[in-house]
């Protein structure tokens, strides 16, 4: 007999349903069959059970309802009596309260205080930005004078290295939802703490990461969240794009080179990167420092490649490494990290493009919940 | 709040059990309060008080519905001592009980009883663990259909199957996975 049929069977039997013929034969079956007749039982004992839940829960919702019926108006008249007490307290208790107000006046004028504190701080981070500027004009400099003496410095000059600077924010990507994200080598070469950042609405999210794999050669680093009050980053909605990138495709990447995340648009311009580099693509797309690791998305929202550098005597020459290389490297720490930490959550490569029917806002929307900023503390001031 | 209507002790078993709203209405106002100051009297909350006393009134109601079941004592009593002892259990569940009980009625000991009502409790609590553990969309599907009587049809809409047939087949389904997980529970304490 059909499992589900039989017990359909058994089902019509215990409520009765069963007549004639079909009555007698089930009967005998149970008769002949010790095992349908031991089914049959434990189907009654488990619906007998599950009666007996339904009509508990009917009853409480009753008795719930009757007692709010009943009890609640005395709860109310008992709210008034409090309050009458509360105004005859009041006035025994007039000048205590008149010097406890005074005291919160005090305090507030802290208050005040430290807001202007705040403010200032925010001046601070303003005036912060045109420091970077001339902490990157130093860094030039100080190139500069050494172009002469060392072919090998000259080609470094040469690359403006975007986000060197100590408490500069740079850009990191979630890649699995258990805690891992990219971002650039040179971010976090020098690292003494890590900490990435995003706002959600109004409330600052802050964890604390390490470095847990970085490549010079292709300027990519991968992070790992070790805040222990992390748990997860939820399904990541994108795939990466192993496959080369054609030219003139039009791409888009999400960064923080301010305290906002930015959306800028461009196009594939050359599959090779600076000085014929094969693992990089040119784009044409406005960065400016701070958006080293954002990611370069195509219109179906694949991850294309990562924002290394620009050239900076080019107009509009932007630098990215290929979202290949990200996935070999992916696959080599996740094997790396299953035989050495295999304790702890592993790295789970993105796969389903949820982002492939969706307009681009809403894309953006969904994506921007993945992009963090990077701040890097170093004590190293000699860049 | 004063109810009119005054009943005579057999007036309120008929009614009970004829699921009369105003009978259970005027048993819960009835024997609240003496619930509630033995529960508190006893290291108890009013909360507690609460949920003891309508589970005692739960237990009234089957007893009151099992077809051989006469009540050999007044409603207030039976409540009392149901209640009473529901209490002691919690709280030696607890570890707070002290030995003494501050009584102020006349209870029934229920010694013959105890290990019938124990099992009932215990199958009662072993069905609502079994169905936790359960889980989704398995819970919901019987709960639907067995607790809250709604129709396949309403089950397949609800749950967005495609057809009655797939609800059916996932409610057996669901239904086998209940049966394992309680009778495993269910032989042990045999």
């Amino acid at each position: 007999m059909d499992i589900v049929q039989k017990y359909t069977t058994i089902e019509r039997y215990l409520e009765g349903q069963l007549e004639g013929n079909e009555l007698i034969d089930f009967e005998q079956q149970i008769a002949a069959d010790s095992n349908l007749a031991q089914e049959v039982e434990e189907h009654r004992i488990l619906i007998e059970n599950l009666e007996k839940v339904r009509y508990r829960e009917e009853m409480k919702a009753k008795m719930s309802a009757i007692h709010s019926e009943l009890f609640d108006v005395e709860e109310k008249s008992r709210a008034i009596k409090t309050k009458a007490r509360i105004k005859s307290l009041w006035h025994k208790y007039q000048s205590i309260v008149a010097v406890a107000a005074s005291v919160t006046i005090i305090f507030l004028g802290n208050t005040f205080f430290n807001l202007k504190q705040v403010r200032s701080v925010e001046e601070k981070q303003s005036t912060n930005y045109l420091q970077l500027n001339r902490e990157l004009k130093v860094v030039k400099r100080k190139q500069k004078n050494i172009e002469a003496k060392t072919n090998k410095l000259e080609i470094a000059s040469k690359k403006a290295i975007i986000g060197k600077v100590k408490s500069t924010g740079a850009t990191a990507l979630v890649i699995s939802p258990t805690g891992f994200l990219v971002t650039n080598y040179h971010v976090v070469k020098d690292a003494d703490s890590i900490y990435i950042e995003t706002r959600k609405d109004s409330s600052l999210m802050r964890l604390k990461v390490k470095a847990v794999y970085g490549d010079e050669a292709k300027d990519l680093a991968i992070l790992r969240v070790i805040d222990t009050n992390f748990t997860t980053f939820g399904q990541l909605p994108f795939s990466l794009r192993t496959e080369q990138a054609k030219l003139a495709e039009r791409v888009y990447t999400l960064a923080y080179p301010r305290e906002d995340i930015v959306y800028g648009e461009g196009t594939i311009s050359a599959q090779t990167g600076y000085q014929g580099n094969p693992a990089s693509y040119q784009i044409s797309i406005p960065v400016n420092p701070g958006n080293s690791g954002a990611p370069v998305m195509d219109a179906r929202g694949n991850l294309v490649g990562l924002i290394t550098g620009k050239d900076k005597k080019m107009e509009g020459a932007t630098f990215a490494i290929k979202a290949r290389y990200l996935a070999s490297m992916m696959d080599s720490v996740a094997t790396n990290l299953e035989v050495t930490d295999s304790l702890r959550k592993p790295l789970i490569k993105p796969a389903a493009n949820y982002l492939q029917y969706l307009q681009r806002p809403q894309q953006v929307n969904k994506l921007r919940k993945f992009v963090f900023v990077v701040k890097v503390y170093n004590s190293d001031k000699n860049f | 709040m004063k109810l009119k209507k005054e009943y005579s002790e057999e007036s309120l078993i008929a009614g009970i059990k004829q699921d009369s709203h105003q009978a259970l209405k005027y048993i819960y106002k009835a024997y609240y309060s003496m619930i509630l100051h033995f529960v508190t009297s006893n290291s108890g909350t009013e909360q507690e008080a609460k949920d003891i006393y309508q589970e005692g009134v739960i237990v009234l109601y089957e007893r009151l519905k099992e077809a051989d079941f006469e009540l050999t004592c007044k409603i207030k009593t039976f409540l009392y001592s149901v209640c009473r002892r529901l209490w002691l259990k919690r709280l030696a569940e607890k570890n707070k009980y002290g030995g003494k009980i501050n009584d102020y009625e006349e209870f029934l000991p229920f010694e013959d009883e105890a290990e019938a009502m124990n099992e009932q409790e215990e199958q009662y609590q072993m069905m609502t663990e079994s169905m936790i553990q359960l889980g989704e969309p398995c819970k919901t599907i019987l709960e639907d259909f067995y607790i809250k009587k709604m129709s396949m049809q309403q089950i397949t809409s609800k749950m967005g199957y495609t057809n009655t047939a797939n609800a059916k087949n996932q409610k057996y389904k669901c239904m086998m996975r209940l049966k394992k997980i309680f009778f495993k529970e269910y032989n042990v304490q045999e």
